[in-house]
């Protein structure tokens, strides 16, 4: 295992598979001289050429649709979104095309492409910027969403994406961007994270929670100073929401009876109201207290830090919340 | 619908029953009235008729188990039906039937004046559905989760409560007594019959006492080696036999009035002179014959009109005096102690006594009594006369509060006024007869004018007829 | 660059022979399109057709003209009124109508519908519902050539109305800026569902909307199938030696509403008059490269394909329900 900031793992996720298969390429808003604006891919231009890593104007409808024209003739695009908030300006190209035309075709063609962009608050970005929308994408049919967390999953989860034939969206935590993890594998190990297998982070009895993103951060350390009190809690990572891997939930619901989801979407009609009612069916005989959810407050995230991090779930409210239900 | 079939409980006193046998097997049709199954209760062993027809679809106790009155222990439905929802539907339905039986029954699991209504509020309960499950699995009396209080959401009883609870305690502590029933894992009783090791025999360390197949190995490593044992030539064992059924029924009931009430014991000698006389009398005109158990609970009856606080017992928080007099006689049957009772005596005449005594008597021999006929008694008579024991003590027969002691007749020295006014010793068949009383209910004073009363009677039996 | 108008058809470059054979084509595929939508129409209106469609008639040169430029590994873009692109590109009419239809034996086994046929086989990326949808997918697909080096070109139908929309902005100046394999050919029938384009757009002209991306820009009369095929083959032949895109604006005219269930009363019927006196099929008999009896010839053989791809369809039995969960994913 190597110890690499989440930006620099999923560069390395990129390069590799744009070196393995030349039908990969890249195209979005400054990733091409300036090597993005996350510094996700950076080196690659230089590396792989004008036309394999694209600086796109600002176009996001455009880039999002020709990425499925490309799709379907035969390449295998990886569009950046500079932030998951643009998406709702590309949402025709993601929604109606991407995601629908297979079906539409009878499946005469396939999309394999993916969309990377960067959700998520904490950086003061406001209303525009900040925004965890990635259930948006999971309400509609014929896309796959993936969360991932640290660089390690990061990797392993793009790996997958890039090879998947099928539409896949892939929402990076722009906090976590330049967070170290020492979970990445070695040069040379070609490691695939398969989709709808959620990981289990921290094993405990006591409560499970199911968590994604930078969620799964805090969760985990909110499990770890709650182990010092004598609290086991479960933590899952989803890693995909779609396909959403509830057999892993269910099986360790039934083992703690108490159930929490994390997600730093708005609450509101979104991914912790998806899994609580997913998941009851298997779980209610099973149910030692209601299932609970954190999310983000269902107002646009604001501007000032003062205003902003009380709206968002940290690993302090997650283990305040763990606390209450135990 | 199939029908699930429950535990009876065939008694006053009955908590719950033990199954002798099945008379059916599982896919086996019966009609209503053919007997479906006998059980032990805490007196003897009853037949129970099914009461509609159908096919068994399933039997949940093994030969030998026990189990709590009114859980369900058998399901009765047509061919293919699934037993599992009839005994969910009966689940759901417990609670409301619960209730019902709850004001006619006094358990000891809870607090007494809050039992009614406590078992009716087991519906309203906030039980997490987690802790549903586990009263479910478990065959937990919900009726005694009721005092358990909440610590989970919004106060509600969450499944660590009611295993943090004395109902858990309570059956682990207990298994595998009587009290709750052998519980044992599939796997272990399969190990136990491979091993022949009896269930009863081992504790379990499961939940709630439950016998897992370690504790069974673990027993079978122990108990199944006799010559271990019987290395130790300062301790030879003959046999071991295990202590259960209605020997632990009856055990476990003796001990519990024996540590609960305080007993006082008032004894004296009787001249049964004209007594004998009489009851050969007796017995020379009537077809019926009169036994001196007989006469001897008409005399009780008597002492108890004169006395009626002695014809009481402590239910709970009350103590009640009974205008029957229903006189139990304990007689040993064949599965152990039994005690069948004459019901209001006060306004019966001696014949009847002495024929429904026989009838009683006979069939408790042999373990055939209906629960009716050995509950609802008001005081017991333990007659040991025809055994050759010179004087004895009785334990109470709980709820009762006085229990009368009768040893055998001797011929005994004593000292009599003769017809001169001088005092002579004289040889005179002597009967001891002691009554045992709950000092909670019956004073001393008490006790010994009972006493006294029932001696003159007895020497002047004439007037036990009057 | 320039932006220009076409003027009078050019003296065709096939020769006498050639000539009346490629008529020939171009007639027996315009009629086709016709007897095509017209029966889509009666099946509409016999209540046999699940839906809307959005029918093609009046059109016919432009899809035929166009489409006729293109080689077969080619890709071509369509719009939410696609039967005529895919009739021209040589798609099965019984698997077209069939889907038209919501049979099982249609192009998408009844998922897609009028709206979204499609034939992957032919490089036909689709008809599509949304206005302006099909053009970045087209442009994607150029850009998808041009990384894998081949000499395909995309060929991008769209309407006067989708001109308005954000992605033919965005593509047009992609395609422009990078050079890519990409012909837009604007079918500008005048009305955006009831909306005049001249109400909502001051200049009329769209195809000099060109000169603001820096590619040519070319006008020419719809309704004539060799003006179209000599513009648009201009503009292939330019993309595909790597000169960039080119913007074509065929000026044409729909017969029917927007959809078969439109009576179009927004519209001076005296206008739709003036267009059907001189429609596709009049312009080219017009040319006299065809004699009457070639004419019945095409007539006869074309109807009896149309009436077997109605029986066809008619036939065919509607998709298990359970299909519906089908090709969501692939795997």
């Amino acid at each position: 295992m190597r110890e690499l900031m989440v930006r620099d793992a999923i560069l390395e996720a990129l390069d590799e598979e744009m070196a393995r298969d030349s039908s990969v390429y890249l195209m979005g808003e400054d990733i091409g001289v300036i090597g993005g604006n996350f510094k996700c891919t950076v080196g690659l231009k230089d590396k792989y050429g004008d036309l394999r890593c694209k600086d796109s104007p600002i176009s996001e409808a455009g880039i999002v649709g020709m990425g499925v024209g490309a799709a379907l003739t035969g390449m295998r695009p990886v569009v950046e979104l500079m932030f998951a908030d643009f998406l709702m300006v590309a949402a025709d190209g993601l929604f109606n095309q991407m995601a629908k035309i297979t079906y539409m075709s009878g499946g005469q063609c396939n999309v394999p492409m993916v969309v990377r962009m960067p959700l998520g608050g904490g950086r003061s970005s406001a209303a525009q910027h900040s925004q965890s929308i990635h259930a948006w994408a999971c309400h509609i049919p014929g896309v796959k969403v993936v969360v991932p967390s640290t660089a390690g999953e990061c990797k392993g989860l793009l790996k997958t994406a890039i090879r998947d034939n099928n539409p896949v969206m892939f929402f990076e935590h722009k906090m976590l961007y330049t967070t170290k993890f020492n979970d990445v594998p070695d040069l040379g190990e070609d490691i695939c994270i398969p989709f709808g297998k959620a990981r289990i982070v921290t094993e405990g009895t006591d409560i499970t929670v199911v968590t994604n993103s930078r969620m799964t951060i805090y969760a985990e350390k909110a499990a770890e100073n709650l182990r010092k009190e004598g609290i086991k809690a479960e933590v899952i990572d989803l890693r995909t929401l779609v396909p959403l891997d509830t057999e892993t939930i269910i099986n360790s619901v039934k083992k703690t009876g108490k159930l929490l989801i994390v997600d730093e979407g708005h609450i509101s009609y979104g991914v912790t109201g998806e899994i609580a009612a997913r998941v009851m069916p298997d779980v209610f005989y099973y149910l030692d207290a209601p299932i609970e959810r954190m999310g983000t407050a269902d107002v646009p995230l604001p501007f000032s830090p003062a205003l902003e991090f009380p709206l968002i779930p940290d690993d302090k409210k997650i283990a305040d919340k763990i606390k209450a239900m135990v | 619908m199939a029908e699930v079939i429950i535990m009876p409980k065939l008694g006053f006193n009955m908590d719950e029953g033990q199954l002798v046998r099945w008379n059916k097997q599982v896919g086996d049709s019966v009609k209503k009235g053919e007997v479906l199954f006998e059980i032990n209760t805490d007196k003897t062993t009853m037949p129970v008729e099914a009461t509609s027809d159908g096919i068994v679809l399933k039997l949940m106790l093994e030969e030998g188990d026990f189990a709590d009155v009114f859980t369900p222990i058998a399901v009765i439905g047509s061919a293919g039906e699934d037993p599992e929802a009839a005994l969910s539907a009966f689940q759901n339905g417990e609670a409301a039937s619960a209730a019902e039986a709850a004001p006619a029954e006094k358990t000891s699991a809870v607090e007494p004046a809050d039992i009614s209504a406590a078992t009716a509020d087991f519906k309203n309960l906030r039980l997490t559905p987690r802790a549903r499950k586990l009263i479910k699995d478990e065959g937990i009396d919900p009726a005694s989760v009721v005092g358990i209080v909440g610590t989970g959401y919004q106060g509600g009883i969450c499944s660590r409560d009611i295993l943090n609870s004395s109902v858990v305690r309570k059956l682990g502590e207990s298994m595998p007594a009587a009290a709750s029933g052998v519980k044992a894992s599939p796997l272990a009783k399969k190990v136990a019959a491979i091993k022949g090791v009896d269930l009863s025999d081992v504790s379990g360390t499961g939940f709630g006492g439950k016998i897992m197949k370690a504790d069974v190995e673990g027993a079978a490593g122990t108990a199944s080696t006799p010559g271990a044992e019987n290395e130790n030539q300062n301790l030879q064992i003959a046999e071991i036999t295990p202590y259960k059924g209605i020997r632990r029924i009856i055990g476990e009931k003796l001990a519990s009035s024996k540590f609960t009430a305080p007993h006082l014991y008032f004894t004296d000698s009787v001249d049964t002179t004209e007594l004998t006389a009489l009851r050969k009398k007796l017995n020379e005109s009537g077809e019926v014959k009169i036994a001196v158990s007989d006469l001897l609970t008409m005399a009780a009856c008597k002492a108890l009109l004169k006395f009626p606080g002695v014809n009481v017992s402590i239910q709970d928080d009350r103590i009640i005096t009974y205008k029957s007099i229903n006189i139990g006689t304990a007689v040993a049957g064949s599965n152990g102690l039994v005690v069948p009772v004459i019901k209001n005596v006060q306004d019966k005449r001696l014949v009847e006594i002495a024929k429904e005594s026989r009838d009683l008597i006979a069939r408790g021999k042999e373990g055939r009594l209906q629960p009716i006929e050995y509950s609802e008694g008001t005081f017991t008579i333990s007659n040991l006369g025809m055994f050759g024991i010179g004087n004895f003590t009785a334990i109470i027969n709980a709820p009762e509060a006085a229990i009368l002691s009768v040893s055998s007749v001797r011929k005994t020295p004593v000292v009599i006024t003769d017809e001169n006014g001088e005092d002579t010793i004289a040889i005179r068949p002597m009967m001891n007869i002691q009554l045992s009383v709950d000092h909670r209910v019956i004073d001393g004073l008490l006790a010994s004018q009972f006493v006294e009363y029932m001696k003159e009677l007895l020497e002047n039996p004439v007037r036990i007829l009057l | 660059m320039s932006t220009k108008k076409a003027t009078a058809t050019k003296v065709p470059a096939e020769g006498k022979d050639g000539l009346k054979e490629q008529a020939k084509q171009f007639y027996t595929t315009m009629y086709r399109i016709r007897r095509f939508e017209e029966e889509v129409f009666e099946f509409y209106k016999r209540g046999l057709m699940p839906g809307l469609a959005h029918l093609y008639l009046g059109e016919e040169a432009v899809a035929t003209g166009a489409i006729a430029c293109m080689r077969d590994d080619d890709y071509v873009g369509s719009t939410h009124r696609g039967h005529g692109h895919m009739v021209a590109r040589g798609a099965d009419l019984n698997r077209m109508m069939a889907e038209i239809l919501g049979k099982k034996t249609g192009y998408s086994k009844g998922k897609g519908g009028s709206m979204h046929i499609m034939d992957m086989s032919k490089g036909f990326l689709g008809a599509n519902g949304i206005v302006g949808g099909g053009i970045a997918i087209a442009t994607g697909a150029a850009y998808s050539a041009k990384l894998r080096g081949t000499d395909q070109v995309a060929l991008s139908f769209f309407g006067d109305s989708a001109a308005n929309e954000g992605t033919f902005h965005e593509s047009l100046n992609m395609a422009a800026a990078w050079d890519l394999p990409c012909v837009y050919v604007i079918e500008n029938n005048l009305y955006g569902i009831s909306v005049d384009i001249r109400r909502v757009t001051r200049e009329h002209d769209l195809y000099k909307r060109a000169a603001a991306y820096g590619m040519p820009g070319v006008a020419v009369d719809g309704n004539d199938v060799f003006a179209v095929r000599d513009v648009v083959q201009k503009a292939v032949d330019d993309a595909r030696a790597g000169k960039g895109p080119t913007l074509v604006e065929c000026k044409t005219y729909r017969w029917q509403g927007h959809h078969v269930g439109d009576p179009a009363v927004y519209r001076d019927p005296e206008e739709l008059a003036e267009w059907k006196a001189r429609e596709p099929l009049v312009v080219l008999e017009q040319k006299k490269l065809l004699t009457a009896k070639e004419i019945a010839e095409i007539k006869a053989s074309v109807d009896a394909e149309i009436a077997a791809a109605c029986k066809f369809a008619e036939e065919s039995e509607y998709p298990d329900a359970a299909e519906a969960y089908a090709d969501v994913f692939v795997d």
